[in-house]
């Protein structure tokens, strides 16, 4: 008997394996749990067994019951997944073409490389302060230590309103606003328009950006300035680069220095970027002139700071190689497009 | 500061090659901005022209024995500025000229080898500009005194380099031979003193012929004088004319030699007057009258102004103080009697004058910087002596000399430990004062205090920190440390920047391209656009780049259709083109009004594109409260534009469609579409947003379409607010997605409405939304004459 269901079991897994079509898979079901089927007929002969065979038979049919239903259904479903198979077989399309154009946006190569500079600051916990791009003379020239006959405050070079308001030609007075308006420690940088009295070329424009900071604290020192602007043109530049200082002269600093980074693009064998140099001029810095402390209320016996500030458009063009500054004004969508 | 290095090393020395030199000098603040070597020349050696003859086939060669280095030559020339007698370069078969690659070779001219050939300025490297008049056009005559078969370059100094300092505004002491000699001597750790030059010549024998009036000392700070008989006036010797030349000036003769060579090493311009041209032997230095006029040395004649300062006499005006002589005293071949002026101009009456002039020379372009009051006499007395030494003239006893009082710069005391503190370093006391002396500042050390006595050129070196960093320059900025950055806690961000990073990032997400434009404008322009608001009356700057940027934006719109426009002329497919920038309007406050927008813009696109955008910039920011109405703003189509509200009735931007007649003045068609948003009001909402999270909603939404009909004119948005006002508690949404017109429909439209209707606390069922629906229609009914679409 047990042999019978066994063999059954066998044939009808055999033959499942075997159907090629729903059509002959159910066929083959039916052949063995249908109302005729094999494995039917021995259930239904099961009252002609003893009390003591019956169960055993019973529960070695249902088993094999199971066994063939659950065949079936998992040979069903390799077959549906290969007739699914074959409709997609006949859905082929050109995989090169795409759909309607999704437009990628740009930012502006100037904010691009401004960003980039500003994360390295903000990093090191300095906050950004704007302020307006009219402003007063005092705040841009007088409180900034620039002596009233200095060059820089005649017409040919700065834009002026009337005597009182011009377009600032730095960022810096925003330091002062700053300053004024609380006591250190502060730690910002400043970004922005600035404008100077120059025709649009090649390389000078009306319209210009900077970007400068001011650090102010107890116990400030230059040693505090070279770490942390070398620390900058490290990050921006790469870990290889190297600073060198050397002395200058602006009024709202003292001592004063420029900062000259080893060219990005040759690490300092010179070549056309760093016109053969293999430094870059970078930025001016200082330490924070006593007058100009005093000047916005800050004791500058118990306070100490630097300043710093670069021009962004020019480090921008040297970033990505830009010839001309006048593509940065121009909003050309094949040049803004690349960034 | 343009400095022959031949003329540098009269005072200096040079330790290592001149560019190791050049970067110890850039090191210390003197920033050596180029250098220029010469070209090595060879095979030139001076000569004597011992005779000269025409040659026999030519109206113009001549045919000159030289005498020189060896036996004598044979040289055919066609220099005409030459005579027996005179020292030529001579260029011998071989020689390296300046001006071609090629050696020199003997050449036979019409029968006749010539030897070589007598050199030009040009043939040396010497630009014609620099070199006598009568040698601009022909050979170069070299002075008397060249020694005979000597090497030329040498002899000329052509072998020494020239490097070009760059100057900082405070260091006007070193736009002169000896400022950088002294600069030179100390950053290579020696200590420089100035040479003194007395005359000796000390008694008063010029008070009987000159008397100086200063009538305003706020003016003119000094003024010496010397006077001295002319003994010749001929070509000054070689050693001056070279160094002379080699700074780009021209030699002239002894006297203005002098005067431009004490200028050069000194720094203070000097002028000579013919003494016989002075009336009254009496020199005033005052202002002019308006309406005078005065003939320059350059033969111009000039109308002053009264702010110009003169040098004058009793009768007339003799020159423009500090930045021209008259031509009416100039030094001539008849001269008998010399002024020697030096004088301490005020630099803003310099520049005044200057400016009125228009005039740019080196003498006002030096007293402008500002000079010490030191070298006034100093520079006299220099060129007194060096006329003298020169055989020029005979000095009269004894000098002029009137000044406002006037002192040394002043001591300035520091604390060593604030030198340290400032400059992070641990320099010694005795060291800072070794520092300070290779620079002429001498220290006296009390304990811890150091007080320094800057050298009297030094004008700039007036507070503790002036001192500090002529240390930290001797010590080199590249001792200073560095080492551990100096922070702290981070400061708090600024949230209104991070605002506007987000919104240019959400706009660069939606593919606007980031654009940047001037902040200038043209009045025309600017009426153009039709504004009847503030922004019709822009700031304008005094003193603008011309007229076509004269005023300051009061909107981002030109600077926007100027875009579109070149990227519309170039073909590019429309894009989205954003900007946020400053717009600047009048204000009563001291300070114009001044304030940051959004603007974007498309050519190609029509309202709803613009809104859209709008739409996803404003769902992004999560301001769900603002709404439009339509918009009077001239500058854009009528009835395709839309003011910006905000929820408490503000207007904070507009959107819409450009006038057409607007769009001529950029050569661009329609439709064009802008929108400026302030960044104020974005900011604003982005700082003060706080999200409260709801758990998301258990219950489905039941959702039903609705189609309704009714006027043209009745916005699909006032529809959707009445909706949502009408239908009830459940009501949650109500968007449209179709708007429909048709003939059937007549002058109606019908718009469909999406509607969904929730409950957080069950699952709705049909009852409840079609009494809501049923209140909903009756109430546009009534509100819009709007009905059920069959």
């Amino acid at each position: 008997m047990d042999l019978s269901i066994q063999q059954i079991q066998n044939d009808a897994l055999k033959e499942i394996g075997k159907a090629a079509s729903l059509r002959e898979l159910e066929a083959a079901q039916a052949r063995y749990l249908g109302r005729k089927g094999a494995l039917t007929q021995i259930l239904r002969s099961m009252g002609s067994l003893s009390e003591t065979e019956r169960p055993l038979a019973g529960k070695a049919a249902n088993e094999a019951r199971e066994a063939i239903e659950a065949a079936a259904k998992a040979r069903k479903a390799e077959l549906e997944f290969n007739e699914l198979n074959r409709t997609l077989e006949e859905e082929p399309i050109d995989i090169t073409l795409s759909g309607a154009k999704i437009p990628v946006g740009h930012t502006h190569p100037l904010y691009k490389f401004w960003n980039e500079l500003n994360e390295i600051f903000f990093s090191l916990g300095f906050s950004v302060a704007e302020g307006p791009e009219i402003e007063f003379v005092k705040y841009n020239f007088d409180m900034l230590n620039v002596p009233a006959s200095h060059p820089s405050r005649e017409d040919t070079d700065t834009f002026f309103v009337d005597d009182e308001l011009c377009l600032r030609t730095q960022t810096s007075p925003v330091q002062i606003r700053e300053m004024l308006k609380r006591q250190p420690p502060i730690r910002i940088i400043s970004p922005g328009k600035v404008y100077r009295r120059d025709e649009i070329d090649a390389t000078h424009s009306p319209l210009f950006h900077q970007l400068e900071g001011l650090v102010v604290d107890k116990g400030i020192t230059m040693a505090s300035l070279k770490s942390t602007l070398d620390y900058i043109a490290k990050r921006l530049y790469g870990e290889s680069t190297k600073t060198v200082f050397r002395p200058h002269q602006f009024y709202f600093t003292e001592p004063s220095a420029e900062m000259d980074a080893s060219c990005f693009v040759c690490h300092g064998e010179g070549c056309r970027t760093c016109k053969g140099v293999g430094f870059i001029e970078l930025l001016g810095c200082g330490m924070v002139h006593p007058n100009v402390l005093r000047a916005c209320g800050i004791d500058p016996q118990e306070y100490s700071g630097f300043a710093f500030g670069m021009g962004i458009d020019r480090m921008a063009m040297f970033k990505y190689q830009i010839s001309d500054l006048r593509l940065l004004f121009n909003n050309d969508l094949d040049f803004l497009s690349q960034f | 500061m343009l400095t022959p290095l031949l003329w540098l090393k009269d005072y200096a020395s040079i330790d290592g090659s001149v560019p190791e030199y050049a970067r110890k000098m850039t090191l210390s603040g003197t920033i050596a901005e180029d250098i220029k070597y010469s070209k090595e020349l060879s095979g030139i050696t001076s000569a004597k022209i011992l005779s000269m003859k025409r040659h026999e086939s030519s109206d113009h060669l001549w045919i000159v024995a030289l005498s020189g280095e060896g036996s004598e030559k044979t040289v055919v020339t066609g220099a005409q500025n030459i005579s027996v007698g005179d020292i030529v370069a001579h260029g011998l078969p071989g020689a390296i000229l300046a001006d071609r690659d090629e050696p020199l070779e003997s050449r036979e001219i019409l029968g006749i080898t010539s030897q070589g050939m007598l050199l030009s300025a040009t043939e040396l490297g010497i630009p014609a500009s620099c070199v006598p008049k009568d040698a601009e056009d022909g050979v170069f005559v070299l002075p008397k005194d060249t020694p005979l078969g000597a090497s030329v370059p040498e002899a000329l100094g052509l072998t020494e380099a020239t490097i070009d300092f760059e100057l900082t505004n405070n260091r006007q002491d070193c736009n002169s031979i000896l400022g950088i000699a002294a600069e030179t001597e100390a950053c290579q750790g020696r200590e420089f003193i100035y040479p003194e030059y007395e005359t000796g010549f000390d008694g008063d024998e010029i008070n009987n012929f000159l008397n100086i009036e200063i009538e305003d000392f706020s003016k003119c700070h000094r003024y010496t004088a010397r006077m001295a008989r002319v003994i010749k006036i001929e070509p000054s010797p070689l050693w001056m004319q070279v160094r002379l030349m080699a700074s780009g000036i021209r030699p002239i003769n002894n006297i203005v030699d002098v005067s431009n060579f004490v200028m050069i090493e000194t720094g203070q311009p000097l002028h000579m007057f013919d003494y016989a041209q002075i009336s009254e032997g009496k020199i005033i230095v005052k202002p002019a009258r308006k309406g005078d006029a005065i003939k320059t040395l350059d033969g111009v004649q000039r109308e002053l102004a009264s702010q110009t300062l003169m040098i004058s006499d009793p009768q007339k005006h003799i020159g423009i103080a500090g930045i021209m002589g008259a031509l009416n005293s100039e030094i001539t071949d008849s001269t008998e009697m010399i002024v020697i002026e030096s004088a301490n101009f005020e630099k803003t009456a310099i520049k005044a004058g200057r400016k009125f002039l228009g005039i740019n020379s080196e003498s006002a372009s030096r007293f402008e910087k500002g000079l010490s009051i030191f070298l006034t006499r100093y520079a006299c007395d220099r060129a007194a002596g060096l006329l003298m030494e020169l055989g020029a003239v005979d000095l009269l006893d004894g000098i002029i000399d009137v000044a406002e009082p006037f002192e040394r710069p002043s001591d300035v005391a520091l604390k060593a430990s604030a030198a340290n503190s400032l400059l992070g370093t641990n320099i010694e006391i005795g060291q800072m004062a070794k520092l300070l002396s290779l620079l002429g500042i001498k220290s006296k050390i009390e304990g811890e205090t150091l007080t320094a006595t800057p050298p009297i050129f030094r004008q700039d070196i007036n507070v503790a920190e002036d001192v500090i960093e002529e240390i930290a320059r001797m010590y080199g900025y590249e001792n200073i440390p560095t080492g551990a950055l100096p922070f702290g806690a981070a400061e708090t961000p600024n949230a209104y920047y991070s605002a506007k990073q987000l919104i240019k990032s959400i706009m660069a997400a939606v593919g606007g391209n980031e654009i940047l434009t001037y902040s200038f404008l043209s009045p025309s322009t600017n009426m153009r656009l039709r504004f009847d608001d503030i922004r019709k009356d822009p700031i304008a700057l005094r003193n603008p780049l011309g007229e076509d940027n004269s005023l300051m934006r009061t909107s981002l719109i030109h600077g926007m259709l100027e875009a579109l426009s070149l990227n519309f002329r170039k073909k590019s497919k429309p894009a989205l083109m954003f900007e946020i920038g400053m717009v600047y309007h009048k204000s009563d406050s001291a300070l114009p009004d001044q304030k940051e927008m959004l603007c974007f813009g498309a050519y190609g696109f029509e309202y709803a594109y613009a809104k859209s955008v709008a739409d996803y910039l404003f769902e992004s920011l999560k301001i769900s409260n603002s709404s439009v109405q339509r918009s009077s703003e001239n500058h854009l189509h009528p009835k395709r534009s839309a003011d910006i509200i905000s929820s408490d009735g503000a207007k904070i931007g507009y959107i819409g469609q450009t006038h057409p007649a607007v769009l001529k003045g950029y050569d661009l068609p329609s439709p064009v579409v802008i929108c400026e948003i302030s960044i104020d009001f974005l900011a604003e909402q982005i700082i003060s947003q706080q999200i409260k999270a709801v758990a998301a909603h258990r219950y489905p939404a039941i959702e039903r379409d609705l189609a309704i009909v009714c006027d043209e004119a009745i916005l699909a948005g006032d529809i959707s607010r009445e909706i949502l006002a009408s239908g009830g508690q459940f009501i949650k949404e109500a968007s449209v997605f179709d708007v429909y017109k048709s003939e059937a429909l007549g002058d109606k439209k019908s718009i469909a409405f999406a509607l969904a209707f929730r409950s957080e606390d069950r699952t709705l069922v049909d009852e409840d939304v079609s009494a809501a629906i049923v209140n909903i229609l009756k109430r546009l009914e009534e509100k819009f004459g709007a009905t059920l679409r069959e």
